[in-house]
């Protein structure tokens, strides 16, 4: 047995040598080139004003919408390697949640894609670096009839799947068809938005897929162009079975292996149908839960860049970021989707009508913002006031619930539900989802509408059990969640229609199930734009629920990313296709 | 000995079977749907799809026979599949297990080799500086929470070194210095706080030792004091130490919980926080049937190290 001084030497020796070990590393790891030069990016400064994020707005007929002619949609050629653009390197961006599976038909929400859009393609897809403008992808040329209701895409001559096997027309269908209508087994948590729409799909020759829809509709590019919509391998999934690991796709990128909890590394394409791209060689996602790990890393310059809608990075990063490593580029964007106080008509006490007014005559949404994410979130109604097809902005600073409180809104409030039979106020529990800055929302919910007489007893729940409550219809106030994937009313609207599972306050008006049906089918932009106006106003005037906010998402990545750009939420996604690295 | 053995082995079927029942139960009894978070975190999927689901997933079965064709599955080492990824349990343990093993070991080894000494020394020297120096440190240890001392290790090796450890995992065996690397620093951490509790205890332990006769009897007969001291003393003091980094070792798996977070390692704390929140009942349970079987196997180690070391406890 060692004495006690053996035991001092020992300990004196370890500590030595692990100091040594240390001392040698830190120098190699030091962040890199840590002044570039400040770049200017118009979007970069963090001002509450949102980039505006919808290419589908009315102003813009040329980016969605079938506009009925008959002549062909040619795809741009794709920009030409960038003058100076160097090859090499790997991109090494992180994310929070790791995907489920890599069976893009089958996973849950986008976050679970991000990592496996550079593997796979799509048939048109949005240019970033233009704009967002509609380009093919795996589509050379498409068309649209008429009438909007078909649309045909001829797709490029040579491409292959990454195991070899030439891309048909065949897959497309496939694709479309398994998330329209999966077999027993497989799960497609978008089926909907396909189901809904597509009523069948042709392919008279293997390079032509014809899609015949189930109405007219304004937004099916924007689905096709959905990284939902990306295309799987009819062969590979029909011998598995699925596709929930060892993709194969037809991307820029090859999948070659994933490190289960840690990271999934892509490697280049070099039989990429685009000759010259990509320029990178391998695109690596890691698994970074926590968001002070997730800066630092950014800051030390393990990571190049953060994902797309990064609810990590807040305002005040941004501000602590320039500082302290200016090299860095910031782009933000609003988020299309947007989480809310909900009520639930289906039940007391907001059945009635007066009461769930009385509700949102003192929500102040402008307060909440202030007080929860001052600089990260943006107003609303039902949609995100950026866009277009929202009601205007002056409309909506006058609307109960949207506007600022007075004094005069608390008096009638009052009023209100002593009529509706609570003189005395009433006490209610409310679901908050856990997360900080959403228990934080629903604190400042309790504080506002306690003016009123509401008494909410503020219970934070799990997704899992929030979830559930929402769908069954068991909760009185609780914390919605309405997610929006592109920039089109139809993905705004489809909370409201009676016989969605998605309607969490269980309101039903079969005028309005009318209406946002026409709206759908209209494809000429200013009757479109009158027809979803007047459905948000019926919609606001129903008191069903109103936004916290908007969030403003920030996306950071170090100067010698070149070539990428952010994807507006609603713009599809970066494949990494385009992207190089000056170093 | 044998039959003693044998018998503890025995104790361990029920222990980790009445674990992995309470955990079923309890699960079933939460309020959430796993079929539902696959079909779409946020946007609920129509009941249809969901039922469907559950259907598939055998979540529809009868509470006994869901839990007994489980059971069925463990004794032939077959833990099944997530619900949540579809794929077999075991492929993730064998992934996840030896970094929160190599963790707690670490962390362990640290709290030992620096704990034991300082608190022999500080229990020689007591009341000295050097005693209290210690007992500062400990109280710190023990009062500051691992997942601030987390986040400020981070910070401080950022901003003052700019170096940050390996954010992201490689096992011992591909390569060791990654490895290394990226364990010290949360080592350091779990074993801050092991460290003063080793060396509380091993001091109160020396310091109720070095009263006793037969310490005195000892350095009467003239023996050297070191001896005396880690000879005599050490070993008499030794049982409540080892029962306490035993006890402490099974602890720490759930202490590992949010320091895997702050250091990103894919370890068992955070897999089993996932397993809940999704409600993947059989990775759930399968994870504590292992933490079970940890806390049995050290209780029997623990057991079996006393009887090595004092004489006097023999087993039959």
């Amino acid at each position: 047995m060692l004495s006690l001084r053996g035991h001092l030497r020992v300990l004196a020796a370890c500590s030595l040598s692990l100091s040594i070990v240390l001392g040698a590393c830190a120098p190699s790891a030091a962040p890199p080139a840590a002044n570039p030069p400040a770049p200017s990016r118009p979007a970069a400064a963090p001002t509450a004003a949102p980039a505006a994020p919808a290419p589908s707005s009315p102003a813009a007929p040329s980016t969605s919408g079938p506009s009925p002619t008959a002549t062909p949609r040619a795809s741009a050629p794709a920009a030409p390697a960038a003058q100076n653009a160097k090859y090499g390197g790997v991109v090494q961006r992180y994310q929070r949640v790791e995907p489920a599976n890599s069976d893009i038909t089958q996973l849950p929400s986008y976050i679970h894609i991000w990592p496996w859009v550079p593997v796979f393609s799509l048939l048109v897809m949005r240019d970033l670096n233009a704009g967002g403008k509609l380009t093919g992808d795996l589509a050379e040329q498409w068309q649209a009839s008429p009438d909007g209701q078909s649309y045909t895409f001829r797709l490029r001559n040579g491409v292959k799947w990454h195991d070899g096997a030439p891309l048909t027309a065949a897959d497309i269908k496939f694709s479309f068809e398994r998330a329209a209508d999966p077999p027993i087994g497989t799960v497609s948590p978008r089926g909907g938005l396909y189901s809904d729409l597509i009523q069948s799909i042709k392919t008279p020759d293997p390079s032509t897929v014809q899609f015949t829809l189930k109405r007219p509709s304004a937004s099916f590019l924007d689905l096709v162009s959905d990284e939902g919509s990306l295309i799987m391998p009819q062969h590979v999934v029909a011998a598995r079975g699925q596709m929930k690991d060892n993709p194969v796709g037809t991307g820029p990128f090859k999948f070659q292996r994933w490190a289960r909890g840690t990271r999934i590394d892509l490697v280049k394409n070099k039989d990429y149908f685009l000759k010259d791209r990509p320029y990178l060689d391998g695109v690596t996602t890691l698994i970074i839960a926590d968001p002070a790990t997730q800066l630092a890393a950014l800051r030390a310059g393990r990571v190049d860049m953060s994902p797309q809608s990064s609810t990590g990075i807040t305002a005040r990063d941004i501000e602590i970021l320039k500082k302290s490593t200016p090299g860095i580029i910031f782009q933000q964007s609003e988020t299309l989707s947007y989480f809310g106080p909900t009520l639930n008509v289906t039940k007391e006490p907001f059945k009635d009508i007066r009461v769930r007014k009385a509700f949102f005559l003192v929500y102040d949404q402008p307060e909440l913002i202030r007080l929860v994410a001052p600089g990260d979130g943006a107003p609303g109604g039902i949609m995100s006031a950026s866009v277009d097809w929202s009601l205007p902005k002056n409309e909506l600073a006058a609307i109960p619930g949207v506007k600022r409180v007075t004094p005069q809104d608390i008096d009638a409030a009052k009023k209100l539900l002593a009529e509706a039979g609570y003189p005395n106020g009433l006490s209610l529990p409310y679901q908050a989802r856990r997360g900080a800055e959403w228990v934080r929302s629903g604190e400042v919910l309790g504080e506002q509408v306690r003016r009123a007489g509401f008494n909410l007893a503020i219970k934070t729940v799990d997704d899992a059990t929030l979830f559930k409550s929402l769908s069954d219809g068991t909760f009185e106030v609780a914390h919605g969640v309405y997610p929006v994937a592109i920039a089109d009313p139809d993905y705004y609207l489809v909370y409201f229609r009676s016989d969605s599972p998605n309607n969490a306050s269980g309101y039903s008006d079969k005028e309005l199930d009318g209406l946002i049906d026409k709206q759908a089918r209209t494809l000429n932009v200013a009757e479109r734009k009158t027809i979803v106006s007047d459905i948000q106003r019926r919609l606001l005037e129903q008191f069903l629920l109103r936004p916290a906010y908007f969030p403003i998402n920030a996306q950071a990545w170090w100067g010698y990313v070149k070539g990428y750009a952010s994807p507006q939420v609603g713009l599809g996604n970066n494949n990494f296709r385009d992207v190089w690295l000056d170093k | 000995m044998t039959a003693y053995l044998v018998r503890r082995l025995l104790l361990f079927i029920p222990v980790v079977l009445g674990a992995a029942l309470f955990v079923f139960f309890v699960m079933q009894v939460l309020p959430g749907d796993v079929a539902q978070l696959i079909l779409g975190e946020e946007a609920r999927a129509s009941s249809v799809a969901v039922e469907q689901l559950r259907e598939h997933l055998g979540l529809n079965r009868p509470l006994y026979e869901q839990f007994l064709s489980w059971l069925w599955g463990v004794l032939r080492l077959d833990l099944g599949n997530s619900l949540w990824t579809g794929r077999p349990i075991m492929d993730e343990l064998i992934v996840r297990i030896p970094v929160s093993l190599e963790l707690v070991s670490l962390g362990v080894i640290l709290s030992v080799i620096i704990g034991v000494p300082a608190g022999i020394v500080s229990a020689i020297k007591r009341e000295t500086l050097f005693d209290y120096a210690v007992r500062s440190v400990a109280y710190c240890g023990q009062a500051i929470p691992n997942f601030w001392l987390g986040i400020m290790v981070i910070i401080t090796l950022v901003t003052v070194f700019r170096w940050l450890p390996p954010i992201s995992y490689s096992s011992l065996i591909e390569n060791p210095i990654e490895n290394l690397l990226m364990m010290a620093a949360p080592a350091f951490v779990l074993g801050f706080r092991q460290t003063a509790v080793t060396a509380r205890m091993t001091r109160s332990c020396m310091l109720e030792v070095l009263n006793e006769d037969f310490v005195r009897t000892a350095r009467a007969k003239g023996l050297l004091e070191r001896a005396v001291l880690l000879r005599h003393a050490l070993a008499n003091a030794l049982l409540p130490i080892i029962t306490i980094v035993f006890m402490e070792f099974a602890y720490l798996f759930g202490a590992l919980i949010v320091l895997e977070h702050v250091f990103n390692l894919p370890g068992m704390g955070s897999f089993i926080v996932e397993a809940i929140y999704r409600r993947d009942v059989p990775t759930a349970q399968a994870i504590i049937l292992f933490l079970a079987l940890v806390v049995a196997l050290t209780n029997l180690a623990q057991d079996l190290l006393y009887g090595l070391l004092d004489p006097r406890i023999r087993y039959s």
